[in-house]
């Protein structure tokens, strides 16, 4: 049959994998330290008819003959831009300015990676995220400590009643990756190592070009919604301009059969 | 049987080929760094036509002995269509800013040389890149990115990466590597392979960029053009079904030469 059903049916599963991937960025615009992603493609092999240079009688063909098979998913990239800080009223809401991630350990103990700094107290006193996850280095605040302090280095300082200076009570560490964009996405805005993201880094915010903290303050989702409808728009018309490319294919076999009558 | 079947015939498959090399345009109109495919078709080898007859000298005189045969030539006459070569039209993609430090566009006719999975040097105009877990600086398929000498890009573990419009790599403001661009002396011998790559045919004549610019936080967006690929996938219908009519027109009279011809009654 003709390769062009084929071709732009490729190109219409791509355009689809496109607005799903949009779709899920729409749909984290508001939420804390969330990473946009960015569907990436690429053109599949070509199809050799006639290579430059086959003989032809005395001579040999110049140029050669091919023809593309349609379009792939490359990659889909996460995009580790800085998102924007908001200030809230919660000391424990801690952003991270510039590069690297808050390490946490999941309910299995092993260690999970984010930027969502909106973190609680558990009934110990324990800093942990939203989902119960704890906060590694682990770090406990006293029941009867007041007014609780992150400074830009991480280190968590607290009145504790009858002290006359604050007491530190830990230190919170970033953590860097050579490749961020090789991270796993779990979902619950985790992320965890994989063999392309390289060996993590822990080290003092500030440090080792990680970024630093800011108490007080959530980091926003990076994406930027008229950005995604820009995105939303070339993808639905790279869809409809495939379906336009089967349906004349169609067509013409169509007409083709209708030859013999 | 009739020859202008074949010719029509000839015109329809090229039809064919046109709406497949729009098709995989229109699949790759997001593909980032992609050249569109155009199809040049050429007229087949005329063919000349000759009548065979008896030389009517040798009958004269009412002798009803057979002339000799000679043939005389009558023109040519053209046999149809072929797709002749598939070059990739080179013209400058759309530069949209992604603000990702590693994506890089290219502005101007370079290419980035890249080395692909088995070692082979090839080369892309696609910059949206990564680094690998050891810091070497890839393409999305893992293809590595080629530096000064022709060899791979360590980028350190921290650090501002900033690249300049002449692909010189600085890190925290200290100068690095340089991405390796090349221009090329023959373009038609570069063939694309997919996977974003172009590959060198032999005669390309790669040499050091002069008049192309690296813009860092973009990306090159595929050349490929819907509006003219709609209009083309238009035209190429209307002349697949012209083909097809003089498939038609010719199978008709060809039917009635079978059906009518020689009848003797009614």
């Amino acid at each position: 049959m003709m390769r062009a059903l084929y071709t732009a049916a490729t190109g219409m599963i791509a355009q689809q994998y496109n607005i799903d991937t949009i779709s899920n960025n729409l749909a984290n615009v508001n939420t804390t330290g969330f990473r946009k992603n960015a569907a990436h493609f690429q053109d599949l092999i070509y199809q050799n008819l006639r290579a430059p240079g086959t003989p032809v009688g005395p001579s040999v063909v110049p140029v050669g003959q091919d023809v593309g098979l349609g379009v792939k998913i490359g990659a889909s990239e996460k995009t580790f831009t800085q998102g924007v800080l908001q200030q809230t009223s919660n000391p424990l809401d801690i952003a991270i300015e510039g590069d690297g991630f808050f390490q946490v350990l999941q309910p299995d103990g092993t260690p999970a990676y984010t930027r969502d700094g909106s973190f609680k107290r558990d009934a110990n006193g324990s800093i942990v995220t939203a989902d119960g996850n704890f906060l590694s280095p682990q770090i406990t605040i006293p029941a009867n400590a007041t007014s609780v302090q992150i400074g830009q280095d991480g280190i968590v300082t607290a009145l504790i009643p009858g002290q006359q200076q604050p007491q530190q009570l830990g230190q919170i560490q970033l953590v860097r990756f050579t490749n961020a964009a090789g991270l796993a996405p779990k979902g619950q805005n985790l992320f965890v190592q994989t063999g392309a993201s390289g060996a993590p880094t822990l080290s003092q915010p500030g440090l080792n070009g990680t970024g630093t903290l800011q108490g007080g303050y959530l980091e926003q989702s990076n994406v930027a919604v008229v950005e995604e409808m820009v995105n939303l728009i070339t993808a639905q018309r790279a869809y409809e301009a495939n379906s336009k490319a089967i349906v004349t294919a169609d067509e013409m076999l169509q007409t083709a059969v209708q030859t013999k009558r | 049987m009739v020859r202008g079947m074949y010719t029509a015939a000839s015109g329809a498959l090229v039809a064919q080929s046109t709406v497949d090399t729009i098709a995989n345009n229109l699949a790759n109109v997001n593909t980032a760094g992609f050249k569109r495919t155009l199809l040049q078709v050429q007229a087949q080898p005329h063919r000349d036509l000759y009548r065979f007859q008896t030389d009517p000298a040798k009958n004269a005189g009412g002798a009803r002995t057979a002339g000799i045969p000679s043939q005389i030539a009558i023109g040519a006459l053209g046999s149809g269509a072929q797709v002749y070569d598939t070059p990739a039209d080179y013209e400058q993609g759309l530069i949209a800013t992604t603000g990702n430090d590693l994506d890089v566009a290219l502005s101007g006719p370079g290419f980035f040389a890249i080395r692909d999975g088995n070692g082979a040097l090839k080369y892309t105009r696609d910059g949206a890149f990564v680094r690998d877990q050891n810091g070497v600086l890839t393409a999305q398929n893992g293809d590595r990115v080629l530096g000064r000498n022709g060899a791979a890009i360590v980028l350190p573990q921290s650090g501002k990466v900033e690249i300049a419009r002449d692909g010189s790599i600085s890190v925290d403001g200290r100068a690095y590597d340089r991405l390796a661009v090349v221009e090329f002396g023959n373009l038609s011998a570069l063939r694309p392979e997919g996977s974003s790559r172009f590959a060198d045919t032999g005669a390309a004549a790669p040499r050091n960029a002069t008049n192309t610019s690296a813009l860092q936080g973009s990306l090159e967006k595929s050349n490929a053009d819907v509006v003219r690929s709609m209009v083309d996938l238009i035209a190429a219908q209307r002349w697949f079904d012209a083909n097809e009519k003089s498939i038609q027109t010719q199978d008709d009279a060809v039917g009635q030469a079978v059906q009518t011809v020689g009848r003797t009654n009614g």
